[in-house]
């Protein structure tokens, strides 16, 4: 038999961390994980969906804390999000239907690691951060791209639980995302892209950012094509490079699978609609 | 062990022990004998088993009922008054929008979710809308239609047409 809890506080809930814990942020994975035999007994189920402090959007010195609780729709409707990182609106606008996008919370998105997260791309996009409390009281931060480790895997101890996520403010950069996924709205992504970018005057690239999930066991950032970018003009050959370079990437990463081929004219086409919704 | 549990269901408070288990699905069906609620899929992908819990949709087969405390519910029990019909329902028989009918329950209250927060939607929106709702008799577009007749107001309050 499970033990279930529900506290109303961050320190209450502190309390109740044992080694066997597992969270509810949402629930809309981990029901689904019982309904499948996922045994829970003996667990100590935390029920974090009733700590308002929880639940929430920050904003302070050009950057966004989003707390773990925050629902997508929530972050749907935040306008501080929708300033700062338009990114993550219109990919909390794609996760699954409204009935999951209601329940579900980024701090379950992102402590599931499941490489189909449609937030990952946007937070990473930002240089996201995790805000991690353990049962001490004692908070630390871990870049995303550190605390995710595989599928499925962080570097969450036993005794910890994620507080929130931090993100740097995009304001000023013109952002997308976009998301390929099998059947429309209720898809997990099968590909899932997000880019930000930020010009000069003189219509050269003053700062570029690209993120790519799903196609891969984790979201990537691409650090070494972003770098190259910079200063250069937006033209079909940068376009046709930038979409070859990622292609390759994709695939040395994912490894010729099946669905894999597929994706080389996918991604230039994906990148190009991009950069015209950006208008840039 | 089991969990004591107040919420209010279609405005009555209910006052219920529960299995801390338990899904919300099951206390609405089994315990309180609200049958409108179906059960599909179970994971959350079909829509059939949503109910409205505290002002927005959600699928009752993927909520702990435990997680309900203090919370406000709503089935599709709570549409009509006095054996009349909510308009959206009143919508759906009109446009023949139901054939097992399975899936109506869950459709109707995306409908009305969706008119509640955007009185106004396009088509695209309305099929956005009811995404999370799956209906394999139909096909969806008289049920878009009669969401749409909804959004034009066809019909007065009480559920009788308009026209
Ligand atoms: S039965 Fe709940 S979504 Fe299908
Ligand atoms: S009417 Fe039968 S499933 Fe929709």
């Amino acid at each position: 038999m499970l033990n279930y809890f529900r506290p109303k506080t961050i320190k209450e809930c502190l309390e109740f961390i044992t080694d066997e814990r597992v969270y509810i942020a949402g629930g809309t994975d981990l029901m689904v994980e019982l309904k499948k035999g996922h045994d829970l007994s003996n667990k100590t189920v935390i029920d974090l969906t009733h700590i308002p402090e929880l639940s929430g959007v920050k904003k302070v010195y050009g950057e966004l804390e989003i707390m773990a609780c925050t629902t997508h729709d929530d972050i749907v409707l935040n306008k501080d999000v929708n300033k700062c990182l338009k990114a993550l609106s219109l990919a909390c606008r794609t996760v699954g239907s409204p009935q999951i996008r209601n329940k579900g919370t980024v701090g379950g998105s992102v402590g599931t690691a499941s490489p189909a997260s449609d937030p990952m791309p946007a937070l990473m996009l930002a240089d996201g951060r995790v805000v991690i409390i353990n049962k001490k009281g004692e908070m630390r931060e871990e870049k995303l791209e550190d605390f995710i480790i595989k599928p499925g895997v962080t570097t969450l101890k036993n005794d910890e639980m994620i507080l929130s996520l931090k993100v740097k403010s995009l304001e000023d950069y013109k952002q997308s995302f976009f998301k390929i996924g099998r059947r429309k709205a209720l898809a997990i992504a099968r590909l899932n892209f997000a880019m930000a970018i930020l010009m000069n005057n003189d219509e050269t690239i003053k700062d570029i950012r690209i993120v790519v999930g799903a196609a891969l066991p984790v979201t990537k950032r691409f650090y070494d094509i972003e770098k190259k970018l910079i200063g250069k003009k937006i033209t079909k050959e940068v376009i046709e490079q930038v979409s070859k370079q990622i292609s390759e990437q994709v695939l040395a990463i994912a490894g010729p699978r099946k669905s894999s081929e597929y994706k080389i004219p996918v991604i230039r086409n994906v990148i190009n609609r991009m950069l015209k919704e950006m208008e840039v | 062990m089991k969990l004591q549990l107040n919420m209010t269901v279609n405005d009555e408070a209910v006052n219920i022990e529960v299995e801390q288990d338990a899904r919300l699905l099951d206390v609405l069906r089994d315990d309180l004998g609200l049958t409108g609620t179906k059960e599909g899929c179970g994971v959350g992908e079909c829509g059939a088993c949503t109910v409205i819990i505290d002002g927005k949709t959600a699928n009752s087969c993927i909520v702990l009922a435990a997680s309900m405390d203090g919370c406000d519910i709503k089935t599709i029990e709570y549409l009509s008054k006095d054996g009349k019909l909510n308009p959206m329902q009143q919508s759906f028989i009109d446009n023949s929008a139901l054939q097992c009918g399975f899936c109506t329950p869950g459709f109707v209250l995306s409908g009305i979710s969706l008119l509640d927060r955007n009185p106004n939607p396009t088509t695209e929106e309305i099929k956005e809308g009811i995404s999370g709702n799956i209906c394999r008799c139909t096909g969806y577009e008289q049920i878009i239609k009669a969401v749409e007749d909804v959004r034009d107001k066809k019909y007065v309050k009480d559920g009788a047409c308009n026209e």
